[in-house]
C-alpha cells in the first residue's frame, strides 16, 4: 500500500528553457530509474529542435526519413 | 490558504479555487469560449475563479496542474518502444507535438499565468499532481465520509487507468493500480468508436443505447477482448485494438470479430449497435461490481467514492448502490478530467500542505453550483443589449408563470444562479419540460436539442418524493444514479408494442411520466434539495401543486454540440435559435411570441455535432 505524502504532489524545478528542460528530464529519469530512455529523448529533442527551426515546412520530410 | 487547480491540454480544460479546504469556485473553459470540450489553458475559468474568490493573483499560495506531463511522455515513449516498428504513423504524428509543445507544458502554464500578473514568480507556486490522484482526491475529499474506499477508472492518465485507494481523514493510500494499455475506459471508448459515436463524448450515448439491445456479445467480448479476474482486475487483448499504436480505437481483427466495419457516424442505427452497446455495458458493470467487492473485502471500508470518466456511467452506479456492497456511495459530479482541477487543488491542500480535512456530514460540492452567477441588474442590462423583450416578475409570480407554462406542455429555458460544474445541468442552466406529456421527449429531442431521437431525458424530482415515483430512496443530486420508475407508475405494453423496434418503442408511453422513462423503465434521476437549490426546489413544488407531479424533465440548456449556456446572452441566443417557448433568467421572463422575429438565429448548424 503506497501512502501518498506531500511528495505525491511535486514541484518541478526547471524554468522552461531547453537547458532547464534537460536538467529536469535527467532528474526525472534518475528518479524513475529509466536511464535507457535518455538517448531516445536526446535524439527526439534534436529532431524536435530541427522541427521548430523548420516550422514544420522544408525540413519536415527530411526529419521523417531519419526515423 | 488559496490553491488554484488547473486541468488542461487534453480535453475539458477547467479551473477550480480552494480556500482553506473549501471549494469556492470551479468552471470549465468551454462554457466561456463556447468551444465544446475546449482543451486550451483555461484562462477564462481562472479569471472567473479569482473574481469569485475576490483574489488578486498574488494572493494564490499554490497553483497545481492535474497531471504529470513527464510521466505521460514516459508512457507514450515506452508504448511506442514496446510495439515498434508498429505504430510508426502515430509516432511520427504524435512525437513532434510533444517535442514542440507538450514537453514544455510547465512553460506554457507559467506563460499563461503571467498574463494575469507578470511580476509573480509562478514557477515557485506551481505544483503537479498525478492524474489518478487528482481523480481520487476529487472523489474523496468533497465526499461526506471521514473514511472510504476510492475507485477511479477512466481512459488513461499517465500510466494508471484504474486505481483502488483508501481515504482516511486527510490521507489517501493507493492500494492497487491497473496500467495502460489495459483500460476499462478505453474498452468502452473502443465500442463508442465502433458503434459510430465520438470517443470522449459519445460514451453516454452508448449507455443510453444499451437498453434497446440484448447483451448478445458478452461472451465474445469476454472470450476475446478482456480477461476479468475474480477481484475485478483485468487485462485486455491488445491484438484487437489500435489505440496503443494507431490513430483509431479498433483494428481489422476487432471488426472481423463483430462481423463488419464500424458504423459510419450519423448513419442509421441498427439492432447490432444496440446489442453491442448492451453487451459492453454489461461487461463494464461486471468489472466495476467485482472491483467494488474486492476493495470492500480488502479494506473493510463501508463507503465508496467514485471518480474518473467511467464513474459517469450512472447505470453502473445505480447497480453498485442496489447491490449493497457498500453502505453508501458518493460520486464526484465532475467525474471526468475537468474534475481533476478540483481534485488537484484539494490534494495540494491536504497532501502537500498537510492541512486537516473537516467533514460535516454533507458533501462539500455545494450541489455543483460552483460557476458564475449574474445579478438581476446585470441580467436586465445584458438582455436589453441583446434586444430581448422581457418582463421582470417577483419571485412568486415568476415561479407561477414558469410552472403554468410547463403544465401546459411548453418547453422552458431556466437560467438561474450559479452555473453547474461538470457535464450535467442540475437546474441552473437547464431546459425543463412536463414529463407527463407523451410528446415531450420527441419535441425536446427534435425541435429544441436537435439531437438523436433515441436518447432519453432525465427527471428532476423533489427529494422527499423520489421513493414515490422511482425505485430509489437515496440522494442523487448529481444525476449520477439510474433506477427504475416505480411499478405503480408504469403502463404495461401490449404484445404488439413489445415487438416495436428502437425509437418506435420509446414513443410508446410506458409510464405516467413517459418523457423520462427509458424503454427498460429506467430513469437517470436527479433529486432536488431545498438546501442546495431552493429556487429549483420551489419551481418543482409549484409544478407539483398545479399537477400533482413532483417531477420535471431536466436537460442541459444547449443544443447538440454546444457547450451548456453560461451567460444570459448565451441563453437568449439558444432561446432564439431553437423552438423553446419561454425563458426565465433570474427574475426576467421571456416568451417566444413576444420576441422580435428578426432576432431569430440559424442555430442548428452553428455547432459541430458531438
Amino acid at each position: 500500500m503506497a501512502v501518498l505524502t506531500s511528495q505525491s504532489v511535486s514541484q518541478h524545478n526547471f524554468e522552461g528553457g531547453v537547458v532547464s528542460l534537460l536538467i529536469e528530464l535527467w532528474q526525472f529519469l534518475k528518479y524513475r530509474k529509466k536511464f535507457w530512455m535518455l538517448p531516445i529523448i536526446l535524439v527526439l529533442l534534436v529532431l524536435g529542435g530541427l522541427l521548430i527551426l523548420a516550422q514544420g515546412s522544408v525540413v519536415a520530410p527530411f526529419i521523417y526519413t531519419l526515423f | 490558504m488559496n490553491v488554484l487547480g488547473i486541468a488542461a491540454y487534453y480535453h475539458d480544460a477547467a479551473a477550480a479555487l480552494v480556500y482553506d479546504g473549501q471549494i469556492v469556485a470551479a468552471a470549465q473553459e468551454e462554457r466561456f469560449t463556447r468551444k465544446k470540450h475546449d482543451s486550451n489553458f483555461p484562462i477564462h475559468a481562472v479569471r472567473y475563479c479569482l473574481h469569485e474568490g475576490r483574489l488578486a493573483p498574488h494572493e494564490l499560495d499554490a497553483v497545481i496542474f492535474y497531471e504529470k506531463p513527464f510521466l505521460k511522455f514516459e508512457r507514450i515513449l515506452e508504448t511506442y518502444f514496446a510495439f515498434a516498428p508498429k505504430g510508426y504513423t502515430s509516432f511520427a504524428k504524435g512525437i513532434p507535438v510533444w517535442i514542440k509543445d507538450k514537453l514544455f507544458q510547465k512553460r506554457m502554464i507559467i506563460d499563461n499565468l503571467s498574463t494575469l500578473d507578470g511580476t509573480i514568480s509562478w514557477k515557485d507556486k506551481l505544483l503537479f499532481s498525478e492524474h489518478h490522484l487528482s481523480h481520487a482526491a476529487s472523489a474523496f475529499y468533497p465526499s461526506p465520509f471521514t473514511s472510504a474506499a476510492i475507485l477511479t477508472a477512466d481512459g488513461v492518465g499517465e500510466w494508471a487507468t484504474t486505481s483502488l485507494a483508501v481515504g482516511q481523514g486527510r490521507d489517501i493510500c493507493i492500494i492497487k493500480e491497473i496500467h495502460f494499455p489495459h483500460s476499462l475506459g478505453l474498452l468502452y471508448s473502443a465500442f463508442t468508436y465502433y458503434t459510430g459515436f465520438k470517443v470522449n463524448s459519445g460514451e453516454y450515448k452508448v449507455m443510453g443505447l444499451a437498453p434497446y439491445g440484448e447483451p448478445k456479445y458478452v461472451h465474445r467480448i469476454k472470450d476475446h477482448l478482456i480477461d476479468i479476474k475474480n477481484d475485478g482486475s483485468f487485462r485486455l487483448n491488445i491484438e484487437y485494438f489500435d489505440y496503443a499504436t494507431g490513430l483509431r480505437m479498433t483494428n481489422e481483427r476487432f471488426h472481423h470479430l463483430f462481423g463488419g466495419p464500424p458504423r459510419q457516424p450519423e448513419s442509421p442505427l441498427t439492432q447490432r449497435e444496440m446489442d453491442l452497446a448492451a453487451s459492453i455495458q454489461a461487461v463494464t458493470e461486471e468489472v466495476m461490481l467485482k472491483l467494488a467487492r474486492s476493495i470492500r473485502q480488502e479494506t473493510g471500508e463501508r463507503h465508496l467514492c467514485l471518480a474518473g470518466g467511467v464513474a459517469l456511467n450512472c447505470v453502473t452506479n445505480g447497480k453498485l448502490l442496489r447491490t449493497g456492497i457498500f453502505d453508501d456511495l458518493w460520486i464526484q459530479p465532475a467525474a471526468g478530467d475537468a474534475g481533476g482541477a478540483v481534485g488537484a487543488a484539494l490534494a495540494a491542500y491536504h497532501l502537500w500542505a498537510q492541512r486537516p480535512r473537516a467533514v460535516n456530514g454533507a458533501d462539500s460540492m455545494h450541489g455543483a453550483y460552483l460557476g458564475p452567477a449574474y445579478s438581476q441588474q446585470e441580467i436586465e442590462e445584458r438582455l436589453t443589449a441583446c434586444g430581448a423583450r422581457y418582463e421582470t416578475l417577483s419571485d412568486e409570480a415568476l415561479l407561477d408563470a414558469c410552472a403554468r407554462r410547463l403544465a401546459e406542455g411548453l418547453a422552458l429555458g431556466w437560467h438561474q444562479g450559479r452555473m453547474e460544474f461538470g457535464p450535467r445541468a442540475l437546474g441552473n442552466r437547464s431546459i425543463l419540460g412536463d414529463p407527463r406529456s407523451p410528446t415531450m421527449q420527441k419535441i425536446l429531442n427534435l425541435k429544441v436539442k436537435y439531437r438523436e431521437s433515441f436518447r432519453p431525458f432525465a427527471p428532476a424530482v423533489l427529494r422527499e418524493d423520489v421513493a414515490d415515483w422511482f425505485e430509489l430512496d437515496h440522494d442523487s443530486p448529481y444525476m449520477l444514479l439510474v433506477a427504475d420508475v416505480r411499478k405503480d407508475h408504469r403502463m404495461a405494453m401490449t404484445d404488439e408494442q413489445q415487438k416495436l423496434f428502437g425509437i418506435d418503442k420509446l414513443n410508446v408511453p410506458r409510464s405516467s411520466i413517459p418523457a423520462v422513462t427509458h424503454v427498460d423503465y429506467s430513469a437517470r434521476i436527479q433529486t432536488v434539495h431545498r438546501e442546495t437549490n431552493p429556487r429549483f426546489y420551489a419551481l418543482l413544488s409549484r409544478f407539483k401543486q398545479l399537477t400533482g407531479c413532483p417531477v420535471l424533465v431536466n436537460t442541459s440548456f444547449n443544443i447538440r454540440g454546444e457547450p451548456i449556456v453560461e451567460s444570459p446572452e448565451d441563453a437568449f441566443r439558444c432561446f432564439m435559435g431553437t423552438e423553446l417557448d419561454a425563458l426565465a433568467i433570474g427574475n426576467c421572463f421571456l416568451e417566444k411570441r413576444d420576441q422580435n422575429s428578426d432576432l431569430k438565429q440559424k442555430y442548428t448548424t452553428a455547432f459541430e455535432p458531438d
